[in-house]
C-alpha cells in the first residue's frame, strides 16, 4: 500500500512542482536564502568564536600577568637570609594555588628538567592530579628548550584540553588555555616552571548559546522569507492564473470572457492588452464564422437549387438513355455518357447536401446497438463485385463474439463502405484485409490495403474535402472526393476516431474506433493504427 | 531536482557542517607572550658579588664567602655556592653578626678569621650585644667537592661588616601587648631595609616574645603560625600578610582587634605600607565592620598606645607650688599642690594629668592636680627618688636606704616591693619607668663611673608587678666625667642621657634601651652652661633644664633658650 502510495505522492509532488511557479519561486528563494543565511551565520559564528577566544586569551594573559606581578612582589620581599628553596617554591605555589581556587584556574609547578622526564619525575606541586596531566607536552618541551638555550624565559601559552571532575564525580575534558612561566627561586637561584590552566568552558557555553541563537534566528528568518515570498509571488501569480483560466475559456470558445482590470500596474496593462487581443480575435473569428456560414449556406443553396433542374435533366437523360437503341452508335454512346455523369452529379449533390447538413449542425444520430462485424460483412458483400472488377480480394478478420457499439448503423455502414471502396480504389489488385475488434471501452474496424500507400504527411490530409493524393490519377470508383470527409464527420458525430496510416508502396490502413457507449470518452483503440506487417516500428 | 538545486543543497549542508564545527580549540601551537605579559622577574641585585671561581684557594673561598654575604639587596644565594652541599643544606643564617674589622682569612683545611668589634642580632632581630670572645674567632673547616675547596661548616649567621649592616639594616619595633592586653609594648628589632622590611617585621612579630619576656609582654596571635614566603607590598601600599599553620578557629572581635593593632603598629614603620590584609590559616581576617583591608594609621588602634591619653603640658614648681601649662606661661593648678606649699621637691604627674605624686623630705605625697581633696602620703621615709607613673596609674618609686635601693610600686594605695636583680640594693640615683610599664631604666652610681641599666618588669596574672628581669647594661661611653646628671625618655625605646662633662658644657646623647647604638644618634648634643636635668617625654619636645631656662634638644642647628625664671623641677607627665 505504502509502496504504491509513495510513488503516487511523489508523482503528484513533481506534478505540483512542474505546474506551480509559486512553489518553485518559494522553494528556490528559501534555498538561496538558506545558503546565504548559513554562510552569514557561519561567518558570524567564526567571528564570535574568534572574538570570545581572543578576549579570553587576553584576559587570561592579563590575569597571569597579575599573578606574575604578585609573584615578583612576593619574591622580592623574601628575606635574603632564607635558604630553603623547596619551602619557598612550595609557599609560592600555595599562594598561586589559593589564587587559582578563588579565580577558577589550576596551577602546576614543576622543577627544571632536561627534556625527557615527565612532570612527575621533576617534582611537581599541583592543585590536582588532573591538572598535571592537562599540561600540554609541547609547552613542557618549549620551556625545556628555552632553559637549554639560555634564552630569556618569556611566558608562553597554548590551547589544551583540561581534564576536570564534574559535580557528578565523572571526568570530562574541557578546552582550556595553558600558560607557562618560569619563576626564579631566591633561596638558591634555581628555576621552577609554573603552568596555569584556565578552563574555557564558559567560552564554550557562550559559543553554544550564540550557535543556538543563530540557528533559531536563521530558521525564523527562513520562515519569514518563505512567507514573504509566498505572499509576493501570490500577488503576481494570481493574476497570471486568472489570465490562464480566461485564456482557456477563450480557447474553449467562450470568446466573451475578459480579464478584470484593476489598477495601472504592469499586470493591469497586461490584462488590458490581453482583453484587446481577445476582442480582436473574437471579431476575426466571428467574421470567419460568418464567412464560413455564408459559404456553407451558398453550397447548400446551390445544391438544393440544382436538384430540381438535375431531376428534369435526369428524366430527359433517362428518356435518351432508354432510347439509345434507336440512336446511331455515337449518339447512343453520348446518351450513356450523359446518364453516367448525371449519376455522378447526383451522387456529388447528395454528398454536398450531406456535408451541408454537417456544416449546419443538422446531422443527428439514430443510435442503436450495432454489431460492427455484421456491418463489415454486409459492406464487403456489397462491394464484392467492385473488388472482383478490380481483381482484388477482401478478407475479413473478425472475432467470434459480436463487436457491438452504440451507434447509428446507417452512418457506420457508410463509413465502412467509404473505407472499403477507398481501399479497392487504391489496392492495385492486392488483397484487402478488414479487421474488426472490440474491448470493454471501444470497438474498431481497420481496413488495410497494400496499394500505393500514403506519403509522409498525407495521412492527415486524406480526410480533407476533395483531396487527392495524385490529382492526375483518374477516379475510377466513381467517388466524389467527399467520402472520407463525410466519414470523418460521421465518426466525430459518434465521438469516435477515424485515423489513417500509410507508407509509399506499402499500402495504407484506416482505423475507425467507436466508444462502446455513445458520448463516452475514448482513451484507446482495440486495434493498432500501424499494421503489424508494416516495416515501420513505432515506439 | 536539477544540478543547481543539488549544488545549493550541497553548499547548505557544507555550511551547516562548518557551523557545527565552530568550537573552542583543544590544541594549538605554543605562542611566546613576548609583549603584554610580564614574566616573574628575579630580584634586581645592586651589589652582586662573584661566586666561587675555579681553582680558588681555601682562604679565597672563605673571603669570597664573607664578601658574598654583602650582596645588596640581602641574599645568600651566592654565598651558599661557597659551601659544600651538606653545609649549604644545613645553613640557616637567621642571626646577624657584625664586625668593625676582621683579619685576613688564613689556613687550608681550617681557615681562621678573627672578628673585631663584633656584635650580634638574634633570630628575632633583637640586639644581643657583643659577641663573646670565643665567637669572634671563626673557624671554617674546608673540604674538596668536585676538585674545588668548599666550606664544610659555617655558623648559622649572616656575617657582615658593621658599615654594611648600618646601611642595610634599620632599627624598628615590633609590638606586643602588656600582660593585661591594654597597651602595646614596643620591642626593638633590627631588620633589613627596603623591600624585605615588611616581611622581616612580620616574621619577627609572628615569632612572638622571647621566652625571657614571659610576664612582661604577650602576643594575641594564635600559636604555631608562620608567615608564608614573604609579605609583598603592592603599588597601592597594601601589604598582604599570609600566615599558615593550625587553624585557630574563629577569633573573637576583641582578639581580632588586638591582633590587627599589633600588625598595624608594626607595619606602619614601613613607609611603603599604608594598608594591609591579614590571612590566618587560609581565612581572611575581617574586623567588626566586615572590612578585610585595614589602614596602618587607623585611629581605631591608637587606644592601644600608652601615650594616647598622656598630657602634653609642662609641670613645674614655682615657689613650692605646682604650676602647669605652656612652658612660656605656666599657671598654678587649683589643687592641694597648687594652692598650698606641701614642701615637695621632685614630683611626677600621672599620664592623664589628674594626679600628682611629690617627694618631701620624709614621705611621698599623692593628691589630685585639681580639686579640693587633700594630698595623702603613700610612702614614708627618706631617700625617695623622683617617682614615675605608668599607663595603669601605677606609681613607681625607688627608695634609697642603707642596704641600697628598693623598687616600690603603689597601686590603689597598696604598696608592692619589686625585686629587680641588678637594681635592687644598688646605688640608684635616678630611675625611669616606661609609660607602658614594661621597662625600668636606672642610673647606678658606681665608683668606676655611672652605669645605666634596664630591666623588664614582670607582672602576675592579676597584673600586679612581681619582679624584674636581671638588669642589662646599656653601653654608654661618656666624653667627660662619666657622671650622669639626668636621664629621660625621648621615645618609647630610647632615652636621653645628660652629663655635665665640664663647667661650661653639658652634653646629651640618645641611647637605645636594647643596648644598641642608634645609627643616627651617635653624636651627642652639646648644651652650653650648667645643666640641672632633663625635661623629656617619649612624645614631646625634649629639653635640657638650665638654671633659668630650657634648652631645646630637638633643634640641632640653633640654641633656642626658653626662659623659666622661678621654675623648678620642670617635667612632663609620667
Amino acid at each position: 500500500m505504502v509502496g504504491r502510495s509513495v510513488p503516487g505522492a511523489l508523482r503528484r509532488g513533481l506534478t505540483f512542482w512542474r505546474r506551480s511557479i509559486q512553489a518553485r519561486v518559494v522553494v528556490s528563494t528559501v534555498l538561496l536564502s538558506a545558503v546565504v543565511v548559513t554562510g552569514v551565520g557561519w561567518l558570524l559564528l567564526r567571528q564570535v568564536e574568534h572574538g570570545l577566544v581572543d578576549h579570553r586569551v587576553n584576559a587570561v594573559l592579563l590575569e597571569v600577568g597579575n599573578e606574575n606581578e604578585q609573584a615578583s612582589q612576593l619574591l622580592a620581599a623574601v628575606p635574603g637570609t632564607d635558604t630553603d628553596a623547596d619551602q619557598q617554591a612550595h609557599d609560592l605555589f600555595q599562594g598561586l594555588a589559593n589564587s587559582g581556587r578563588a579565580r577558577g584556574f589550576s596551577v602546576v609547578m614543576a622543577g627544571p628538567g632536561t627534556g625527557n622526564e615527565s612532570l612527575d619525575q621533576r617534582g611537581v606541586d599541583a592543585t590536582s592530579r588532573q591538572a598535571v596531566g592537562s599540561v600540554p607536552e609541547s609547552l613542557i618541551r618549549h620551556f625545556d628548550a628555552v632553559t637549554g638555550s639560555q634564552r630569556s624565559p618569556h611566558p608562553a601559552w597554548t590551547f589544551t584540553s583540561i581534564r576536570t571532575r564534574t559535580v557528578q564525580g565523572q571526568y570530562e575534558n574541557v578546552p582550556g588555555i595553558a600558560v607557562g612561566t618560569q619563576v626564579p627561586i631566591p633561596a638558591d637561584g634555581s628555576t621552577r616552571t609554573v603552568y596555569y590552566l584556565f578552563p574555557l568552558d564558559d567560552v564554550q557555553q557562550s559559543l553554544a548559546l550564540v550557535t543556538r541563537s543563530l540557528l533559531t534566528a536563521g530558521v525564523l528568518l527562513l520562515l519569514l522569507i518563505a512567507g514573504l515570498t509566498w505572499l509576493l509571488t501570490r500577488q503576481i501569480v494570481t493574476p497570471i492564473r486568472l489570465a490562464r483560466r480566461v485564456a482557456e475559456r477563450l480557447a474553449a470558445g467562450q470568446l466573451q470572457e475578459r480579464l478584470r482590470v484593476s489598477g495601472e500596474d504592469d499586470l493591469a496593462r497586461l490584462a488590458t492588452s490581453f482583453n484587446q487581443m481577445a476582442t480582436n480575435l473574437q471579431r476575426q473569428i466571428r467574421q470567419l464564422e460568418e464567412l464560413s456560414r455564408v459559404q456553407r449556406r451558398f453550397v447548400s443553396d446551390v445544391s438544393h437549387e440544382l436538384r430540381t433542374p438535375l431531376t428534369t435533366v435526369r428524366l430527359a437523360g433517362s428518356v435518351l438513355h432508354d432510347s439509345r437503341g434507336s440512336f446511331d452508335p455515337e449518339t447512343a454512346r453520348a446518351a450513356e455518357l450523359l446518364q453516367s455523369e448525371l449519376d455522378r452529379f447526383e451522387m456529388l449533390l447528395v454528398d454536398l447536401l450531406e456535408i451541408s447538413r454537417f456544416d449546419a449542425g443538422a446531422a443527428a444520430l439514430d443510435l442503436d446497438d450495432v454489431n460492427l462485424t455484421d456491418v463489415v460483412r454486409r459492406v464487403v458483400d456489397s462491394t464484392q463485385a467492385l473488388a472482383e472488377a478490380r481483381s482484388t480480394h477482401i478478407t475479413v478478420h473478425a472475432p467470434d463474439s459480436p463487436c457491438v457499439a452504440e451507434a447509428d448503423v446507417r452512418r457506420v455502414e457508410r463509413i465502412v463502405r467509404n473505407l472499403v471502396t477507398n481501399a479497392i480504389d487504391h489496392a492495385e489488385s492486392r488483397e484487402i484485409v478488414v479487421t474488426v475488434a472490440a474491448d470493454e471501452q471501444a470497438a474498431a474496424v481497420a481496413v488495410r490495403d497494400h496499394g500505393v500507400g500514403l506519403a509522409v504527411g498525407e495521412s492527415a490530409m486524406v480526410f480533407n474535402r476533395f483531396w487527392r493524393a495524385d490529382p492526375a490519377r483518374a477516379r475510377t470508383s466513381g467517388g466524389t472526393g467527399l467520402g472520407l470527409a463525410i466519414s470523418l464527420e460521421d465518426t466525430h458525430l459518434h465521438g469516435g476516431w477515424l485515423q489513417a496510416w500509410g507508407k509509399p508502396h506499402e499500402g495504407a490502413q484506416f482505423r475507425l474506433t467507436l466508444p462502446r457507449r455513445a458520448n463516452r470518452p475514448l482513451r484507446h483503440s482495440p486495434l493498432p493504427l500501424v499494421p503489424e506487417d508494416a516495416t515501420e516500428v513505432v515506439a | 531536482m536539477n544540478t543547481s538545486a543539488a549544488r545549493f543543497v550541497g553548499a547548505l549542508l557544507g555550511a551547516g557542517l562548518l557551523a557545527g564545527c565552530a568550537q573552542v580549540p583543544h590544541a594549538g601551537p605554543v605562542v611566546e607572550a613576548t609583549r603584554g605579559l610580564r614574566p616573574v622577574e628575579p630580584q634586581v641585585q645592586y651589589v652582586n658579588p662573584k661566586g666561587p671561581q675555579p681553582g680558588q684557594a681555601p682562604s679565597d673561598v672563605v673571603t669570597g664567602f664573607l664578601v658574598a654575604m654583602t650582596a645588596t639587596p640581602l641574599q645568600t644565594t651566592t654565598a651558599g655556592k661557597f659551601l659544600s652541599n651538606q653545609a649549604r643544606a644545613q645553613w640557616q643564617p637567621e642571626r646577624v653578626v657584625t664586625y668593625s674589622d676582621r683579619t685576613p682569612a688564613r689556613g687550608i683545611r681550617r681557615v681562621v678569621v678573627q672578628l673585631q668589634g663584633a656584635d650580634q642580632v638574634g633570630v628575632r632581630g633583637e640586639w644581643q650585644g657583643q659577641v663573646p670572645p670565643a665567637g669572634r674567632r671563626l673557624v671554617f673547616p674546608m673540604r674538596r667537592e668536585n676538585n674545588e675547596w668548599r666550606i664544610a661548616r659555617v655558623p648559622d649567621a649572616l656575617i657582615v661588616p658593621r658599615s654594611f649592616y648600618d646601611q642595610q639594616f634599620q632599627d624598628a619595633q615590633i609590638y606586643f601587648f602588656d600582660p593585661s592586653g591594654r597597651r602595646l609594648v614596643p620591642e626593638p628589632v633590627h631588620v633589613p631595609q627596603g623591600s624585605q622590611l615588611a616581611s622581616s617585621l612580620v616574621r619577627a612579630l609572628v615569632r612572638g616574645p622571647s621566652p625571657a619576656a614571659a610576664g612582661v609582654e604577650r602576643t594575641f596571635l594564635p600559636p604555631g603560625l608562620t608567615p608564608v614566603l614573604s609579605v609583598p607590598v603592592g603599588e597601592d601600599g597594601v601589604a598582604n600578610v599570609t600566615l599558615k599553620g593550625p587553624d585557630p578557629g574563629p577569633l573573637s572581635q576583641r582578639t581580632t582587634q588586638l591582633i590587627l593593632g599589633q600588625f598595624a603598629w608594626t607595619l606602619r614603620q614601613d613607609p611603603s605600607v599604608t594598608r594591609f590584609r591579614l590571612s590566618i590559616a587560609g581565612h581572611q581576617v575581617a574586623d567588626a565592620t566586615g572590612a578585610q583591608i585595614f589602614r596602618v594609621d587607623s585611629q581605631a588602634y591608637d587606644r592601644f598606645d600608652a601615650f594616647s591619653r598622656a598630657s602634653s603640658q609642662i609641670y613645674a614648681l614655682r615657689e613650692g607650688r605646682l604650676v602647669s601649662g605652656q612652658i612660656d606661661h605656666p599657671t598654678p593648678v587649683d589643687g592641694p599642690f597648687g594652692n598650698y606649699r606641701q614642701g615637695i621637691g621632685p614630683f611626677a604627674v600621672s599620664l592623664d594629668g589628674t594626679r600628682v605624686a611629690g617627694v618631701t623630705s620624709d614621705a611621698l605625697l599623692v593628691g589630685p592636680v585639681a580639686g579640693p581633696s587633700q594630698a595623702t602620703p603613700v610612702l614614708s621615709g627618706t631617700g625617695l627618688l623622683r617617682p614615675s607613673w605608668d599607663f595603669a596609674d601605677r606609681l613607681w618609686n625607688v627608695q634609697r636606704g642603707p642596704h641600697g635601693a628598693v623598687v616600690v610600686c603603689v597601686e590603689h594605695r597598696r604598696r608592692h616591693q619589686v625585686r629587680i636583680p641588678g637594681i635592687t640594693g644598688e646605688n640608684v640615683r635616678r630611675f625611669l619607668v616606661s609609660r607602658d610599664g614594661s621597662r625600668l631604666v636606672a642610673l647606678l652610681r658606681q665608683s668606676r663611673g655611672d652605669r645605666i641599666v634596664v630591666s623588664r618588669l614582670r607582672y602576675n596574672a592579676e597584673n600586679r608587678p612581681v619582679s624584674g628581669t636581671r638588669a642589662r647594661l646599656i653601653p654608654w661611653l661618656s666624653s667627660g666625667t662619666s657622671r650622669v646628671r639626668d636621664i629621660g625618655w625621648t621615645s618609647p625605646t630610647t632615652i636621653a642621657v645628660l652629663d655635665q662633662f665640664s663647667r661650661a658644657q653639658a652634653e646629651s646623647r640618645i641611647l637605645n634601651v636594647d643596648g644598641s647604638t642608634p645609627a643616627d644618634q651617635t653624636s651627642p648634643t652639646t648644651i652650653p652652661g650648667r645643666s640641672i636635668g632633663l625635661a623629656t617625654s617619649p612624645v614631646d619636645t625634649p629639653y635640657a633644664v638650665l638654671p633659668n631656662s630650657l634648652y631645646d634638644l630637638s633643634q640641632l642647628d640653633s640654641t633656642p633658650l626658653v626662659p623659666t625664671r622661678g621654675l623648678r623641677h620642670i617635667t612632663y607627665a609620667g
